[in-house]
C-alpha cells in the first residue's frame, strides 16, 4: 500500500474503497492465488482422510474401498479425475495471473 | 588435485565444528533433536521398558481412561495403550526412515545427472517430475498401494515416490550452481572422469541442503504413514503404528477419547520435533554457505 500507483490513485481522488479493491487487492492477489492453487491440490488428496473420518461418500472413500477390493480400473478412474481437477486448478491459477497483472500476459 | 583435496580435508573438520557449534546454540532445534533421540531409544528399548505386553488382552478393563496402572488407558480389547505406543513408535520411526531412504534413492541420482548433463536429459527429467507433482499427493499414494497391495513397506514405497521429485529438484538446482564453479571446470580440464567429478567434487558440495530436506521430509513421511495407516492401507494388524492406533481408536471416540488423543499427540509432537531440527539445520548451514562465499 506504499506503492506509487496507490498514491496516484488516491491523488486522483478515487474512493478509498476502489483504491483498496482495484489497486491494492488486485496486486496483492497474485501470491495469494499461487498458494491457493498449491493448497487446493494438497486438500484434494486430504479429502481421502476427511471423508473417512466423517463418513462422507466421496471419491476418496471410493478409492480406499477400491484398494481393498483390488478394483484397479476404478482407482485409475479416481486418479485420472483427481489429476484432471489438479491440472485444471493449476491452469486457472496460471490464467488468473494474466488477469491480476496484465504485464505477464503473453504478447 | 592433491592440493585441492588437502585444503578440503583441512577445512572440513573446522567447518563441521563451526556447524555443530551453531547448531548447538539453537535451543529449539536441540530440544527437537533430544526428543527424537529419546524417542528412538525408547522405541529400541520397548520390550524392556514397556509395562505390559502390547498384545496381551484383558477384557475386564476395556476402554479405560488414563490411570496409575495404565498411564494412557486401555483400548477396546483391554490392551495397555502406553505399551502399544512404545512398540508403535518403532514402526512409525522405521517407516519414516524407509520412505526418506527410498525418496533419496529415487530422487538424488537423476537430480545429479540432470543438473550436470543439462539439455535434453534435463528437460526430460524435469517434465517427468512435473507430471509426478501434478498428482494430489495422497491420491497417488493410494493408487500405488492399490497396485502393490496394502502393507507398510508398500505404503512407504508410495510415500518415497511422492517425496522424490522434491529431492530431485533440489539436487538439480544445487548441482547446476556447483557445476558452473571453476574447480569443476579445473577437474574436467585435467582429465578427471565424469564419475570422479560427480563423487568427489560435486556431491560433497551439494549434500548440505539435502540434510535439511531429509529431516523435514522424515516428518512429512511420518504424517503420510499415519494417514495411510489410519485408512488401513499402511501398517497391518497385529503390528501397529500411531496412525493405525488413531484409525482403530476413532470407532470408540465417544467412549474413550484417550485412545486417539495420545497417539495423535505423539504424531504431532514428533513431526514438530523433526521440523524444528530441519529449521535448526537450515539456519546452521545457511550461514555456512554465506561465509564461504
Amino acid at each position: 500500500m506504499h506503492q506509487d500507483y496507490i498514491r496516484t490513485a488516491q491523488a486522483k481522488g478515487l474512493l478509498n474503497r476502489s483504491v483498496v479493491i482495484k489497486h491494492g487487492l488486485k496486486n496483492a492477489a497474485i501470491p495469494m492465488v499461487t498458494i491457493l492453487g498449491v493448497q487446493a491440490n494438497a486438500l484434494l488428496g486430504g479429502t481421502i482422510i476427511v471423508e473417512q473420518v466423517f463418513g462422507m461418500p466421496g471419491i476418496g472413500q471410493l478409492a480406499v474401498a477400491s484398494v481393498f477390493t483390488r478394483d484397479l480400473p476404478m482407482i485409475q478412474g479416481v486418479v485420472i479425475l483427481a489429476v484432471f481437477v489438479a491440472v485444471l486448478i493449476n491452469l486457472l491459477v496460471d490464467i488468473s495471473y494474466g488477469y491480476f497483472n496484465p504485464k505477464v500476459r503473453p504478447q | 588435485m592433491k592440493t585441492a583435496s588437502d585444503t578440503t580435508e583441512q577445512a572440513s573438520p573446522s567447518a563441521l565444528r563451526r556447524f555443530l557449534r551453531r547448531f548447538a546454540r539453537q535451543r529449539l532445534a536441540l530440544t527437537g533433536l533430544a526428543f527424537v533421540v529419546l524417542l528412538a531409544l525408547a522405541a529400541l528399548a520397548a520390550p524392556w521398558i514397556a509395562p505390559y505386553d502390547p498384545l496381551a488382552l484383558n477384557l475386564d478393563i476395556v476402554l479405560q481412561g488414563p490411570s496409575a496402572s495404565h498411564w494412557f488407558g486401555t483400548d477396546e480389547l483391554g490392551r495397555d495403550v502406553f505399551s502399544r505406543m512404545l512398540f508403535a513408535a518403532r514402526v512409525s520411526l522405521l517407516a519414516a526412515l524407509q520412505a526418506v531412504v527410498i525418496a533419496l534413492l529415487i530422487g538424488v541420482p537423476p537430480g545429479l545427472i540432470a543438473g550436470l548433463a543439462g539439455g535434453y536429459v534435463d528437460s526430460f527429467t524435469m517434465r517427468a517430475t512435473d507430471a509426478l507433482m501434478a498428482f494430489p499427493p495422497l491420491i497417488l499414494a493410494v493408487a500405488i498401494i492399490a497396485v502393490l497391495g496394502p502393507s507398510l513397506t508398500n505404503a512407504m514405497i508410495a510415500v518415497g515416490i511422492l517425496l522424490s521429485p522434491t529431492f530431485l529438484r533440489l539436487m538439480r538446482a544445487t548441482t547446476m550452481s556447483v557445476a558452473s564453479e571453476t574447480y569443476v571446470e579445473a577437474a574436467r580440464s585435467i582429465g578427471c572422469t565424469e564419475s570422479w567429478i560427480i563423487t568427489r567434487h560435486v556431491l560433497p558440495n551439494v549434500v548440505s541442503p539435502l540434510f535439511v530436506q531429509i529431516s523435514v521430509f522424515a516428518g512429512v513421511a511420518m504424517l503420510a504413514e499415519a494417514g495411510l495407516s489410519f485408512l488401513g492401507l499402511g501398517t497391518q494388524p497385529p503390528d501397529s503404528s500411531w496412525g493405525a492406533m488413531v484409525g482403530r481408536g476413532i470407532r470408540y471416540i465417544d467412549h474413550a477419547p484417550s485412545l486417539i488423543v495420545f497417539p495423535g499427540l505423539a504424531i504431532a509432537i514428533t513431526v514438530l520435533a523433526l521440523y524444528t531440527i530441519g529449521d535448526g539445520l537450515r539456519d546452521a548451514l545457511g550461514r555456512e554457505v554465506r561465509t564461504e562465499n
